[in-house]
């Protein structure tokens, strides 16, 4: 497994309205619960310009037939902060995943919100 | 006279409603105390109406709203769990049991096919509960560095510790 390094940015995708707040400019946690496989999809976007990252963006969503609507930055060093690790697996290019992920549902929870309350919002 | 209930969030509240006894008020002050009840009762039920009455239609909008978009798998396109009847039905539940002394909670699906409510004070100030329609409330929260989570059964009210937290964030 690659690891991501502490300093770099991730970013998480998001295409659904009802996971974020634009009036309060937040992210909600749900954006971070992890699928049944347990690996949370986002991308390494250190080095890029913010219109690439928003491509890559709308490749995912046009692959996903979702609008992409806005994403999640976050720190690595605050996914791994937490307990959680990064598998920078590289497909496709620039892809992780969060992994690690403890086995209660309540644990997996307190997580998300933990991941939500240090994210960034950018609306597209 | 009709029965008021009034829903507490506390442990230690006292109790609304007790039998009257017919004794210690002749029959025109106890008439009056009647009088001056009714109308106490009726400036509540406007004032709530005024109040609490719209988060409360927002909150079954928005339930039905994600209820709608959700109950099909995969409606995040990475495997998300369809919401389930039972889930919505549990969280229809869940509405009218949150004590309306709370500001109303934010609705979310989850991936996992439970409906979450957020109650998000500040960044350090979060709780969260989610319900899946197998009678079991799923709970994280965090109170400026202290976290909690844990699971509760959930039948006919809302279980005593998830009030506890509520109030932790609010009272």
């Amino acid at each position: 497994m690659v690891q991501a390094d502490p300093s770099e940015d991730l970013t998480k995708f998001i295409f659904k309205r009802s996971q974020f707040s634009p009036l309060n400019n937040r992210v909600k946690y749900s954006v971070f619960i992890p699928p049944a496989n347990r690996r949370l999809s986002v991308f390494r976007i250190s080095g890029l310009s913010e219109s690439d990252v928003w491509r890559i963006g709308e490749t995912v969503g046009t692959q996903r037939a979702l609008p992409l609507l806005a994403r999640a930055n976050i720190k690595a060093v605050s996914v791994t902060e937490i307990g959680l690790e990064i598998d920078a697996d590289d497909v496709p290019p620039r892809h992780a995943s969060i992994i690690g992920w403890p086995e209660e549902a309540s644990a997996i929870k307190l997580k998300a919100i933990e991941l939500a309350g240090r994210s960034l919002l950018r609306l597209q | 006279m009709s029965n008021l209930a009034i829903q507490c969030i506390g442990d230690d509240c006292p109790p609304f409603w007790t039998m009257p006894s017919g004794r210690g008020f002749d029959e025109k002050s106890s008439g009056k105390i009647v009088i001056d009840l009714e109308k106490a009762i009726a400036q509540l039920r406007e004032s709530v109406t005024i109040t609490f009455g719209r988060p409360l239609d927002e909150m079954r909008c928005s339930l039905n709203e994600i209820y709608r978009e959700c109950s099909v798998a995969d409606w995040d396109s990475y495997g998300a769990r369809a919401i389930t009847e039972d889930a919505y039905e549990e969280a229809k539940k869940i509405i009218d049991l949150l004590p309306s002394s709370i500001p109303a909670p934010e609705i979310i699906a989850e991936p996992t096919g439970d409906i979450g409510f957020e109650w998000h004070k500040e960044r350090d100030q979060v709780f969260a509960l989610s319900v899946g329609g197998k009678h079991r409330i799923i709970y994280a929260g965090i109170f400026a560095g202290n976290k909690v989570h844990g699971s509760e059964y959930f039948g006919e009210t809302l279980p005593p510790m998830i009030k506890q937290h509520l109030r932790r964030l609010y009272l």
